[in-house]
């Protein structure tokens, strides 16, 4: 083990010692080495022939990360000298500088724009399904934002590539994204499946319910917890999935019903997070994929398959069920009204629907009034 | 709190006792047990216990069992009393508080051990003492508690060799916890004596016995001074010998330093033996508190360091 | 037991306990110096204090995920040492003025060249060495610390603290029972996460006597009763940290192992209290 102070201060020499490296200089901040810390690393700024770069000093040696990194990964590239006098040669890390802060320091920032961010990140996480690798440590600490919003994971110590297949994984990543059984047997491609789940849940959550992030901003972490969810089995977040259902948000209301499972494994995820398509052309069809509704185009899904029953849409308007509630969407503009609870559609037609409430009355909603509606 | 803090109460109790301020105390009684420090005082020619906590939960076993012990009629069980907010004292950021106090009723008897001791080289009046145990254990039994603190230091003796236990801070209610500590203390006046015990720790950190010795000094630091033909030197706890018996006399270990008187003079050790002062001067005065010693040599007084270092002035 | 990972929100405190006796005017070997046990200590315990401001340094400052204290007795004195007489969190401790302790060392370079290298170290008190051994009385302090600290609101659910005492002899104010009894007392303050870790080090380096480092039970048989002692005073380590020590001890050692060093050097204390402050759970 290192101390964190002493690879600070071999960095800080006006020519540290480097085993191979050569035209390389530490960035420094008022005078100082700009530099954070992680849980096994001293991360420093540093201009490497002419480029910005980080350099990732392990305090302590880790498994796999010739295989993660490949000539990236510099074993005991910097000597440091410890408080006893004794010298020694710390692995170190060379890789792309990205400029922006932390997914976390952006949501305690009152100005979030978080609608931008979860759609971010959502873009982020469907690339990372399609790849054979997984990151293994999903969190806000360890997603940056850049300028143009675009959101970049880093730090992929614990990452997952083909060739540790068949290993333990060294790391679980942080119980607070995790899934509570994760063990070090799992290992694979599908690790990130569960974090990918609760992040975008709670950032979409955060879109409905304030209380989200104003606990995070005081907790520095969501609620309620993946532990929370599993040991209830959905109990926790129960009230969060009514408040997708009748948004109407039905693909985070199936997200958010996942979270329960009782493995880390999500069967359905990448399906959820099927990527959709305009409604260009006609025919749509109503289809179903792991048991759970959509619309198809001829090119893929129009609707994504989210919905505990659908109807044949008329024209551009689809009525689909979903938990306890009915919702009237249109193909192009998405959600435009829920049924209250407990209310059910009598007679579907072309122009409108006969509606029986609660309470035994019908009532007629017209289905241009809702465009019109939304389109104020 | 510390015991410091009580020892300053007791010294003026009128300006640091509330109700408390006409006690007397016996200044030679004052001591530390685990959680409490106390003093024997005199109220009204009664004498009783004043414990002062050391810590804030040092109270919650007399408070859970003086709510059990209000049914039970004993003359064994005293009556104790939670005093609150009853002493002054300084703490550690030198502003005046007040604690509770812990009051506890002495009985009229002489401290166990005398008798022990007694009965060490009395066959009958041991016999009479191992009655008197086995007395108390009925009793124990009848009330259903245990003290939870029985050793020999903790009883007292009656003239009617009644045995009456103190310091009942940790008793609690159920039969069985004191068996233990009674059969410790029966065996000591049992016929099967054992040679002398060095130091009252618990047995399993006494010494075995150190035979072949002229004297064995005290324990300290894990090393025995012992005299033998030859002169002081030192064994460990298994009588294996540390430092060669040479010297004229010795010191116990202090802060790792014993001071030692050869022909040549005197001079310090450290505990592997080896010379931090040589032994040649007429005194050597080793002060625990700095480390240094104050050393005679040739009728000029000269002054070294813990390592042996000479400090000039 | 012992899972809860270190975050903002649930702490961890560590506390040092520090013997300042005469004896720890001692001269001993530290690395290529010979310095005072009390000054190795002083540099040591003030080395880990750093590392542990430094863990909590992220990009928007420093993150609150420790509370420590250091506690030094000696000449019947007990004194908290970081200027306050409780815990203090890592963003107050960072606050406070410090010495720096510099010292230069000749390094020899893998390609066979020299270079004099300078390391620095702040101090966060300063080294003191006198007097006697009231360890007891610093005991009762630590109860009162950790009591107070396991029962706030805010730690129930936290990690539970680590307690380091470190010594190089014995204790003047109590005998062996009365320190055994005080440190199960300690042992037993705990949050929902699991019981308090002491951690007891004898540092008396002697090439006579064999050190023990985190021994198991089989290499605590026909040690000395004052061994036994330390041992029975000092927890057993729960399971996460046992990788780090059987990197220390060597593969052929298995768990449980019990949180102590007897006749420990320099170099094994900082190795000890390496593992104590920094094996632990994660900071997340």
């Amino acid at each position: 083990m290192y101390a964190i102070a002493d690879i600070v201060n071999a960095l800080r020499q006006r020519w540290p010692l480097w085993q191979t490296l050569d035209d390389i200089e530490v960035v420094r901040r008022n005078g100082e080495v700009d530099y954070t810390v992680g849980n096994f690393s001293v991360v420093a700024r540093v201009r490497h022939k002419g480029f910005d770069k980080i350099l990732k000093c392990y305090t302590r040696q880790k498994p796999y990360l010739k295989e993660i990194y490949g000539s990236q990964f510099l074993p005991g590239e910097l000597i440091i000298t410890d408080v006893m006098g004794f010298t020694h040669s710390v692995d170190c890390l060379l890789v792309d500088y990205i400029a922006g802060e932390t997914l976390d320091k952006r949501l305690l920032d009152e100005a979030c724009n978080i609608e931008a961010l979860s759609q971010a990140f959502e873009r982020v996480a469907v690339e990372l399904l399609a790849q054979n690798r997984a990151h293994g440590d999903i969190k806000p600490d360890n997603i940056i934002v850049t300028e143009d919003g675009e959101l970049h994971l880093v730090d992929w110590d614990a990452c997952f590539v083909k060739h540790l297949a068949g290993q333990e994984s060294a790391e679980l990543g942080s119980s607070a994204y995790q899934h509570p059984a994760r063990s070090t047997m799992h290992f694979n491609r599908h690790i990130d499946d569960y974090s990918i789940a609760y992040l975008l849940t709670m950032l979409r959550a955060a879109q409905i319910d304030r209380t989200i992030l104003e606990h995070f901003r005081s907790f520095y972490a969501f609620a309620p917890s993946p532990a929370e969810i599993v040991a209830s089995e959905g109990g926790a977040i129960a009230q969060l999935t009514e408040q997708f259902a009748q948004q109407g948000m039905a693909k985070e209301y199936r997200l958010s019903k996942m979270l329960s499972s009782h493995t880390p494994y999500l069967y359905a995820l990448t399906s959820v997070l099927t990527p959709t398509i305009a409604p260009d052309k006609a025919p749509f069809e109503v289809e179903q994929l792991n048991g759970y509704w959509g619309v198809m185009a001829s090119k893929g899904w129009v609707v994504g398959p989210f919905y505990d029953w659908i109807l044949e849409p008329f024209g551009d308007i689809y009525i689909a069920g979903i938990g306890d509630y009915v919702c009237i969407n249109s193909l192009r503009y998405g959600h435009l009204h829920t049924l209250a609870k407990g209310s059910r559609i009598v007679q579907p037609e072309s122009e409108g629907c006969i509606v029986q409430h609660a309470s035994g009355e019908e009532s007629y909603i017209k289905y241009s009034d809702l465009l019109h509606n939304f389109a104020k | 709190m510390t015991i410091r803090s009580i020892h300053e109460a007791l010294e003026s109790p009128t300006q640091n006792f509330r109700t408390l301020y006409c006690l007397r105390w016996n200044k030679e009684s004052l001591c530390r047990s685990l959680l409490f420090a106390e003093a024997e005082i005199t109220i009204d020619d009664k004498r009783y216990l004043l414990c002062m906590p050391l810590c804030t939960t040092a109270l919650q076993y007399v408070e859970r069992f003086t709510t059990i012990k209000k049914h039970l009629c004993s003359a064994l069980v005293p009556q104790m009393t939670i005093l609150r907010d009853e002493m002054k004292y300084i703490d550690d950021l030198g502003n005046e508080s007040l604690c509770d106090i812990l009051l506890e009723p002495l009985p009229d008897a002489m401290p166990f051990k005398d008798a022990v001791a007694t009965g060490q080289s009395d066959e009958e009046y041991a016999a009479t003492l191992l009655r008197s145990l086995a007395n108390l254990d009925l009793e124990l039994q009848r009330l259903d508690i245990s003290l939870s603190n029985i050793k020999v230091e903790n009883l007292l003796i009656d003239r009617d060799d009644r045995i009456f236990p103190i310091r009942w801070y940790y008793a609690t209610e159920g039969y069985g916890g004191d068996r233990a500590a009674l059969s410790r203390i029966e065996s000591l006046l049992s016929t099967d004596r054992r040679s002398p015990i060095l130091c009252d720790t618990s047995a399993a950190y006494t010494t075995s016995a150190l035979s072949g010795h002229l004297s064995i000094g005290k324990l300290s630091e894990g090393l025995i001074a012992v005299e033998d033909e030859s002169g002081w030197g030192f064994v460990d706890e298994h009588n294996n010998y540390v430092i060669a018996p040479t010297y004229l006399s010795v010191t116990p270990f202090n802060e790792g330093r014993a001071v030692v008187q050869s022909a040549a003079g005197m001079g310090l050790i450290d505990k592997c033996g080896n010379y931090v002062i040589e032994p040649r001067y007429q005194i050597v005065d080793y002060d625990l508190r700095s480390g240094c010693s104050e050393v005679l040599d040739n009728n000029e007084w000269r002054r070294f360091d813990y390592s042996g270092r000479e400090l000039k002035e | 037991m012992y899972t809860q990972e270190i975050t903002r929100k649930h702490r961890s405190a560590i506390l040092l306990l520090i013997d300042r006796s005469a004896s720890m005017q001692e001269i001993v070997c530290m690395g290529k110096h010979n310095v005072s046990k009390a000054e190795a200590v002083t540099i040591i315990a003030s080395a880990i204090l750093t590392e542990l401001i430094d863990r909590c340094h992220r990009i928007e400052g420093l993150r609150n995920y420790y509370d420590v204290a250091v506690i030094g007795y000696g000449n019947d004195t007990v004194e908290m040492l970081l200027g306050e007489e409780d815990f203090i969190s890592i963003e107050r401790l960072a606050r406070r003025e410090c010495t720096s302790h510099r010292i230069s060392y000749e390094v020899e370079l893998p390609n066979g060249e020299s270079r004099i290298v300078e390391h620095n170290t702040s101090l966060w008190f300063e080294p003191k060495a006198e007097g006697n051994t009231p360890m007891y009385e610093a005991l009762l302090k630590v109860l009162t610390l950790v009591e107070r600290w396991c029962l706030h609101e805010q730690n129930r659910d936290s990690f539970p603290p680590i307690v380091v005492n470190i010594t190089d002899g014995e204790m003047s104010d109590c005998n062996p029972s009365e320190l055994l009894d005080i440190s199960t007392i300690i042992r037993r303050q705990a949050t929902n996460d699991g019981n308090t870790l002491l951690l007891n080090i004898h540092i008396e380096p002697s090439v006579k006597t064999k050190a023990l480092i985190f021994p198991t039970k089989e290499e605590l048989q026909g040690a000395s009763a004052a061994t036994r002692l330390f041992a029975e005073a000092s927890s057993v380590m729960p399971e996460l940290f046992n990788q780090d020590i059987i990197r220390l001890k060597g593969e052929g050692y298995k768990p449980p192992f019990i949180g102590m060093g007897y006749n420990a050097n320099i170099l094994e204390l900082l190795s000890i209290i390496n593992i104590g402050s920094r094996s632990g759970p994660l900071l997340q």
